[in-house]
Parts: structure tokens; C-alpha cells; sequence
């Protein structure tokens, strides 16, 4: 069975259908691209199978148990995480210590260990397990600045570190090249690679630059109008008639 | 209960009910526009009673005018509320709301050092008499309450839909940063809130003074039941405030007839909790994307 | 903890071992409130670290404080039984209602928490046969240990002060620990810390719950010392002046609600001329606080250490100021 299943998801905001009767799957060891137009149900779809609302009907299963409905913390343990568009992190704090902090999945913290005093103790591991984390994301040199005080662009690659502290088997990331410079987007790319080739991870990309996902991507489904236009290769999607008239129809289409 | 008993409750809720349709409205007014939140609403309300003692009883001005000097009283008290208090601590509710508890304290020290702490002040019924209905008693002084409450809401009305700085008031309060575009200044519009919310607290009070102890801690009673109205209403919304003010003030007056005025504090308390499970946007309030 | 930290700590101890005999009696009955206001003050700042401010933790003092008075009505239990009793009473009932208000955030959950605050106090004005109603309830044992009678203020002096050692070291661990910085993650975002997996209504409950146990504690000593519970003790006023400390001093950090009790304890000492003028002194106070110095006494250390030599990393700023919606 696939890692994740999507089965007839649809969602309706009273009248307006966002998501409809979608089925996806998605397997082990893929980096799946998700496309399409702006307002095509992306960010919905998004949203339903990371935990943040609710799908009117339709079931997700994700590593065999199904998710669908669960809140977001119930999802991310179960080893689905996201990032966010927007700088999802911890301003005040260095880069070091936010993705300690994002290790709460990795430790079991309870009351008592903390008033004993012993909830630190796998502490040295987590240090350097959250090391390795920043050193594979080249954000070494800045474990101790400020989170604030980054760049953009690293400010962004410290989202995707806080998510990889959570040690998930699916990372799904929201448009994670918005607003970046090609060598900072080159960057990502490649940071997204290597978490697929040197730590097996599954990856999945929505996003809204036509390039990245072409060059990231084996597998690439399509939505638009919330349903699932097409599936297939790069090369296949960008000569499909139906994804080149939807872009075109919202004038978008960059290759 | 009797056909007079229950006749007379519910023209005292009737009653009940205008007077927290006008004081949480004011609260209501004040947090829709930049979220202005009055922990000092009650003493407002104890300052414009305390208007009426001075001007009605103490110096013998006829009773409407007494009530009318609480409009420009307590208005300024808004007013600078907003200017010294509300505006310096904009981006965060939570430090207005105790900050006004702190001007809650000064206003009680004041009125209590001024006019004394101990007992009650009386203010003489300036309307004496009572409207008999069916064997129902009610005196005309609570009578009196309905018909201002009803015209004040309905003055509020008309500003707020037909006079250019009311509309303005409302654009400001649904969005400010457009309105701030269109050209309004946003630090007027909080300033007029503040006036208006005063000054209906204000009247409220003067309404109330003589059939109500006045006292410096009159404001205490008011604060709670003023937020349950705002919080079971949906915060920003007027309609909402008049409606949970409507319905607060049956329940509080029939149970207080049926069991004891503690008890209905703690229905009242009960009420707004199941709100807040069911509906936390409130009655009438929006869903924030 | 360095060793000038360790220094100061033990130099504090030693103080208030010495205290009870240096003073007079009427300071040391100051000094048993001030150390119960203590636990009380630093268990506020627990939900606190989530961002959840209340104005109900006087009233779940309260919950302590009348457990212990109806514990001792009705069982003749050991001193040493009824204050944890009073704190797991107090902490089941902070769970039972922070279970609606954990729906509401921000102002609404302050609001939310004035109104179930309210709630729970009336019950003991309501229900007269068991709470005692308006008058609350009296003959409170002063209690009893290893065959000391607690009634002399210089013995219930020190039992106050291993309770507050304990209470005070158990809180300072929290706030260092793993669940501390969850808490504060919570504060700082609560989407991304629902999207690392952290489950926030859960650990919002369990910062509420573990803020109003300790509160239970302060109740229970604060009954056993004056001997009588009254509702009117546990009311908004009583809940304005927590609120007074914790913004005078911050609640950044785990010192901050500290150096706000001690500040005004010393203000509330020395303005007893004042008599009834008090009130308006301390309303001045607290706007003057938020309007001025949102961050607090505390504030002013990072902003001395900022004018004069470098900052290092610093996860300096955990809560500052009241939270913002």
C-alpha cells in the first residue's frame, strides 16, 4: 500500500466545493509535485490532509492508519509534517534552539520528568541529531543567530529544518521557493533531493513555480477546480492540452 | 406564580433588559472599533449615577436635565480614556482591559474620597406613582427606563447609518486599514467610540440612580452581566449585544423571582460558558478567517 | 546555575531562616503572606507561558482555601495531608473548567475565565449549608506538626517557608524544562507548534491545571494561617492586585513575578497612611506599568545590559508583556 492514500476527498464551504472527490496516492520514496492554477484547490487539499480542516467526506490514510479529520499534532506524529508559506518559526530564538524546540515529538516530556529533573537526559542526542539536521540544510554557520535575523531565504530553509526535526516519514511542503532568489531556489531543490536520496524520505512539493517542481519532480499530479486534472511525468504534464489550457486560461503558464 | 406576579416580572426584565442593552452596547461599540476593551465600563456607568446625585439632588436641577449633564460628563471620561489609556497600548487588548482596571480603582477612590464611602447616596424618585396593569405594580420611574433605552439605541442607530461620522465609525470598525486608505482618521474614530460608549454608560447610570444604590462599587454588578451580554452576543456585534441583553435580562430577573439574585448571576454566568462551548463566535458574531 | 547565582540563593535562604528573629511579629505575619503570595504569583505565570492570562487563579486559590476549611469541618486530618489534598482539589477543578474556556483565546479567554471565576466563587456564596455563604466559614485549625502548634507565627513561619522552597524549586524546573519550552512554543505560535506535533489544547489544560494545583497550595496555607475563608477574599479586586504584580515585575521570566511581589509588598507596606487612597495609588500604578513599561521591571535588566556591552545569543524573551490576540 502506498505511504499516503487519498480516497474521494472533497470538502464543500456551503455551497462552494473546494476539493472534489479527489484520489491520490502517493509511495515510498517519491517526490510528487502538485500543481495547478491559482484558486484551483490547492491550498484546500493542503489543508485537509495536514490536518488543518476537516473533509466533507472522503478518507486520507497515511502509513496504514487513517488521518482524515485528526488534528494536525495527531497527523505530525504520526509522521506526516508541514511547512508553511508563510516564516513559520520561532523569531526570538536561535536557529539552534528552534529546532530543539520542534523536537517535541522526538522526546517524552511529561510533568513529572520535569519536575524530577530527567527530561533531559536524551538531550545530548537530540543536540546532535538537531545538528545534523542544520548542517544538512547548510544552515551550520548560523546555528547561534537569531532566527529573526536571517535572510529570507534561510529563514525559510529553517522552516523545513523545524520540520525535519519532527523526524517525519512525508514531508509536504507549501510553495517552499516563494519569493527566492534562483541561487537560494537552487538551494532548496537540491536540499529537497538529498532528503528523498540520503534520508529516504517522501517529499511533496506544492507549489506554484512551474520550473521548480519540473526539475524536482518525477511524478506530477494536476488539479484544477478542485478536481484531479491529470497525472504523470514532467514531459507528459507540460504537453498535456488540458494542463497547458488551464494555465493558460489564468495566463500563468512560465516554462 | 400569579397572573400579577408573573406580569410584573416580566415588565422588570422588559426594564433589566434595556438598561444592559444600553450599557453593553457601549462595551460592544467600543471593542468593535480597534478593540478597545473597558474594564472601567461599570464605573462609567456609577459616574453618570453620581451625576445625577450631584446635579438632580444635591443642586435641584430638574431630574431630564440631571440625566443630559451625564452625557457630557461621562463622554469626556471616555475620551480621555482612549487617549491616555486605549491608544498607547493599541496592539494589545489584554494590557487596556487592565489597564482600565486600574482606572477602575482611581474612579472609585475619587467618587468614594468626594462623596463619601459609607453609606448609600439617595436620589429622591423624581417620578413618583406607579403603573397598575392587572394588579401589577410597576413604578413609573422603572417605566421611564424602556421608552429612553428605546430611544437612545434607536439615536444610535440613525448615527451610525445616516450621519457621515457614523458611517465612518462602522467602515472603521469592520476594517481599519481601508478606512485609514479612504482617508479617516482612525485616532478620531476611537475617540468618538470612547464618547459615545461613555456616554451611554453614562445615561445609564443617570437613568438608573434612583432606583438603583449609588455607590462607588455600583459598577462591580454591572461589569460581569455587561460582558456576559458582549461575550454571549459576539463581542463586536450591536444587534447581538441588544438581543443577549434582551434575553439576560428575563433570565435574571425570573430567576432572581423564582430563587435568589446569587443564583441568577450564576445562570447568567451558565449561560455565556454554553455559548462559548457551542458558539464561541456568539450569538450574532462573525467567523474570523 | 553559576556559582554567584548559588551564592545569592543560599545568602536568601539563610535571610529568611534568620528573619523570624530579627523582626518583629507583625512583620513576620507579612512575611508568611508575602512568601504564600509568592507561590501564588509564580503559579500565574505557568498558563501564563502559553499565553493564557486569567482572572480566575484567586478564585482557584480560593478552591484551596475552602477545600482545607471543609476538610478540617468534617476529617481531622494532618496539616501535611490537607495542603496537597486542597492542591490536587484545586488542579482537578482548574482542569474541569478550563476544558469550555480552552476554546477561546487571547481576550476571550480572559473574559471567559472572569465569568467561570465567577461562577465558582458564587457556588460558595449560594450555598450557605456547606460553604458557609456570605460570611464564608471560620475555625480553621492552625494546624499541628510533630507536636508543634503552628498557631505561633515563628514556627508556621518556617513550615511556609520549606512549602515555598519546594513550590518555588518544582516551578523553576518547569520553566527550564522541555514541558516549559513546549508551553512557550505554544505562546509564540500556535499554528507551527500544533504543526510539530504538539497537541495545544492538551498542553494549554495542563499548564491551566498545574498553575491553579500550585494556586491550591497558597490557599490551603493562606486558610490554615487566618483561620477563616470568606468569599469576598477571593474576589476581582483581590485578582486586580495579582495582576498588578505580575505586570510591575514582567512575566518574561521566571524572576519577573517575583520582583513584582517583592516591589509591591514594600509599596502596599509603606502606603498604609494612604488608608483608602490606596487603591487609586495602585491603579495609577498598574497604567502607569502598561503604558510605560509593557515588559516590566524585569525589562529594564535586558535594556541596561543593551546600552552597556554586547548581547549574546540569548533566548532572552520567552512571554513578554500580556499576550496580544
Amino acid at each position: 500500500m502506498a505511504l499516503l492514500e487519498i480516497r474521494g476527498l472533497t470538502k464543500r464551504f456551503g455551497g462552494l466545493v473546494a476539493v472534489n472527490n479527489v484520489d491520490l496516492s502517493i509511495e515510498r520514496g517519491e517526490i510528487r509535485g502538485i500543481i495547478g492554477p491559482n484558486g484551483a484547490g490547492k491550498t484546500t487539499l493542503f489543508n485537509l490532509v495536514s490536518g488543518a480542516l476537516s473533509p466533507t467526506s472522503g478518507t486520507i490514510t497515511f502509513d496504514g492508519k487513517v488521518v482524515s479529520g485528526r488534528k494536525p499534532s495527531h497527523i505530525a506524529r504520526a509522521g506526516l509534517v508541514r511547512t508553511f508559506q508563510r516564516n513559520a518559526l520561532f523569531p526570538t530564538y536561535t536557529v539552534l534552539e528552534n529546532v530543539m524546540l520542534s523536537r517535541h515529538t522526538q522526546t517524552d516530556e511529561s510533568l513529572l520528568k520535569a519536575i524530577l529533573g530527567t527530561d533531559r537526559r536524551d538531550e545530548e542526542k537530540n543536540l546532535a541529531r538537531c545538528r545534523e539536521i542544520i548542517e544538512f540544510l547548510e544552515l551550520s554557520q548560523y546555528e547561534n543567530d537569531l532566527a529573526e535575523n536571517l535572510s529570507h531565504g534561510h529563514q525559510r530553509i529553517l522552516g523545513i529544518a523545524n520540520a525535519l526535526a519532527v523526524e517525519p516519514k512525508l514531508i509536504m511542503l507549501d510553495e517552499p521557493v516563494a519569493g527566492m532568489n534562483p541561487t537560494e531556489t537552487a538551494m532548496v531543490t537540491d536540499h529537497i533531493r538529498r532528503m528523498r536520496d540520503d534520508w529516504n524520505m517522501t517529499v511533496v512539493l506544492v507549489e506554484h513555480d512551474m520550473r521548480t517542481v519540473m526539475e524536482t519532480c518525477e511524478y506530477i499530479s494536476v488539479i484544477n477546480f478542485g478536481e484531479l486534472l491529470t497525472e504523470g511525468t514532467p514531459d507528459e504534464v507540460s504537453e498535456n492540452p488540458e494542463v497547458i489550457e488551464a494555465y493558460l486560461g489564468s495566463e500563468e503558464l512560465e516554462l | 406564580m400569579d397572573l400579577a406576579t408573573l406580569l410584573q416580572t416580566f415588565a422588570n426584565s422588559i426594564v433589566a433588559g434595556s438598561v444592559y442593552a444600553v450599557i453593553a452596547v457601549g462595551l460592544a461599540m467600543a471593542f468593535g472599533v480597534m478593540k478597545m476593551a473597558n474594564f472601567a465600563h461599570g464605573e462609567f456607568f456609577m459616574v453618570g449615577a453620581y451625576t445625577v446625585y450631584v446635579f438632580y439632588a444635591l443642586m435641584g436641577w430638574p431630574f431630564p436635565a440631571a440625566v443630559l449633564m451625564a452625557i457630557p460628563v461621562v463622554a469626556l471620561l471616555g475620551v480621555l480614556t482612549e487617549r491616555f489609556i486605549f491608544r498607547p497600548t493599541r496592539e494589545n487588548v489584554l494590557a487596556g482591559f487592565m489597564a482600565t482596571a486600574g482606572l477602575a480603582f482611581i474612579l472609585q477612590v475619587l467618587v468614594g474620597q468626594i462623596w463619601g464611602v459609607g453609606l448609600m447616596r439617595s436620589v429622591p424618585t423624581p417620578y413618583m406613582g406607579a403603573m397598575d396593569v392587572a394588579g401589577a405594580r410597576i413604578g413609573w420611574q422603572r417605566v421611564l427606563v424602556i421608552p429612553s433605552a428605546a430611544v437612545m439605541l434607536l439615536a444610535l442607530w440613525y448615527f451610525l447609518h445616516h450621519v457621515k461620522a457614523g458611517k465612518a465609525l462602522r467602515a472603521c470598525a469592520q476594517d481599519p486599514e481601508t478606512a485609514r486608505l479612504q482617508g479617516i482618521n482612525i485616532n478620531r474614530m476611537t475617540m468618538l467610540a470612547m464618547a459615545i460608549s461613555g456616554a451611554l454608560a453614562g445615561l445609564a447610570g443617570a437613568l438608573m440612580a434612583p432606583i438603583h444604590p449609588v455607590t462607588p462599587y455600583m459598577g462591580h454588578s454591572v461589569i460581569l452581566t455587561a460582558f456576559i451580554v458582549v461575550v454571549m452576543g459576539g463581542m463586536e456585534s450591536i444587534a447581538g449585544a441588544i438581543l443577549a441583553a434582551i434575553l439576560l435580562g428575563f433570565v435574571h430577573t425570573f430567576v432572581t423571582t423564582i430563587s435568589d439574585a446569587i443564583t441568577a448571576q450564576m445562570v447568567g454566568v451558565a449561560c455565556m460558558a454554553v455559548v462559548l462551548i457551542v458558539r464561541p463566535q456568539g450569538l450574532l458574531g462573525r467567523v474570523k478567517a | 546555575m553559576n556559582w554567584t547565582f548559588a551564592l545569592f540563593l543560599a545568602a536568601v535562604l539563610a535571610g529568611a531562616c534568620a528573619a523570624p528573629y530579627v523582626v518583629g511579629p507583625y512583620t513576620v505575619e507579612i512575611l508568611i503572606i508575602f512568601m504564600i503570595n509568592l507561590i501564588l504569583v509564580c503559579s500565574y505565570r505557568i498558563p501564563a507561558m502559553t499565553g493564557d492570562w486569567t482572572l480566575s487563579h484567586v478564585v482557584m486559590m480560593g478552591v484551596g482555601a475552602y477545600t482545607t476549611a471543609l476538610i478540617s469541618q468534617h476529617l481531622e486530618l494532618s496539616i501535611l495531608l490537607t495542603i496537597p489534598l486542597s492542591a490536587v482539589v484545586a488542579g482537578i477543578v482548574g482542569y474541569i473548567i478550563v476544558l469550555p474556556m480552552i476554546r477561546t483565546r487571547g481576550f476571550g479567554f480572559f473574559i471567559a475565565s472572569f465569568a467561570i471565576g465567577e461562577f465558582v466563587r458564587l457556588t460558595w456564596v449560594k450555598f450557605r449549608d456547606v460553604f458557609g455563604g456570605p460570611r464564608g466559614m471560620i475555625g480553621i485549625p492552625n494546624g499541628e506538626l510533630f507536636g508543634i502548634d503552628l498557631f505561633f507565627a515563628t514556627p508556621y513561619y518556617f513550615f511556609v517557608l520549606v512549602i515555598v522552597v519546594i513550590c518555588l524549586t518544582v516551578m523553576y524546573r518547569l520553566d527550564k524544562s522541555r514541558i516549559g519550552s513546549t508551553f512557550v512554543a505554544i505562546y509564540k505560535d500556535e499554528e507551527l507548534a500544533e504543526a510539530i506535533g504538539i497537541n495545544v489544547p492538551h498542553y494549554r489544560a495542563l499548564a491551566f491545571a498545574t498553575g491553579t494545583f500550585f494556586a491550591g497550595i497558597a490557599g490551603a496555607l493562606l486558610a490554615h494561617r487566618l483561620g477563616a475563608v470568606d468569599p469576598k477574599n477571593f474576589d476581582i479586586n483581590t485578582m486586580v492586585y495579582l495582576i498588578i504584580w505580575i505586570v510591575v515585575g514582567g512575566s518574561a521570566t521566571f524572576w519577573g513575578p517575583i520582583i513584582g511581589l517583592i516591589v509591591m509588598t514594600f509599596a502596599f507596606e509603606w502606603s498604609r497612611p494612604l488608608l483608602e487612597w490606596r487603591p487609586l495609588l495602585f491603579g495609577g500604578v498598574l497604567i502607569f506599568f502598561l503604558v510605560f513599561l509593557p515588559g516590566g521591571l524585569e525589562s529594564l535588566w535586558g535594556k541596561i545590559r543593551d546600552r552597556f556591552g554586547s548581547r549574546g545569543g540569548g533566548n532572552a524573551a520567552t512571554t513578554s508583556a500580556p499576550a496580544g490576540e
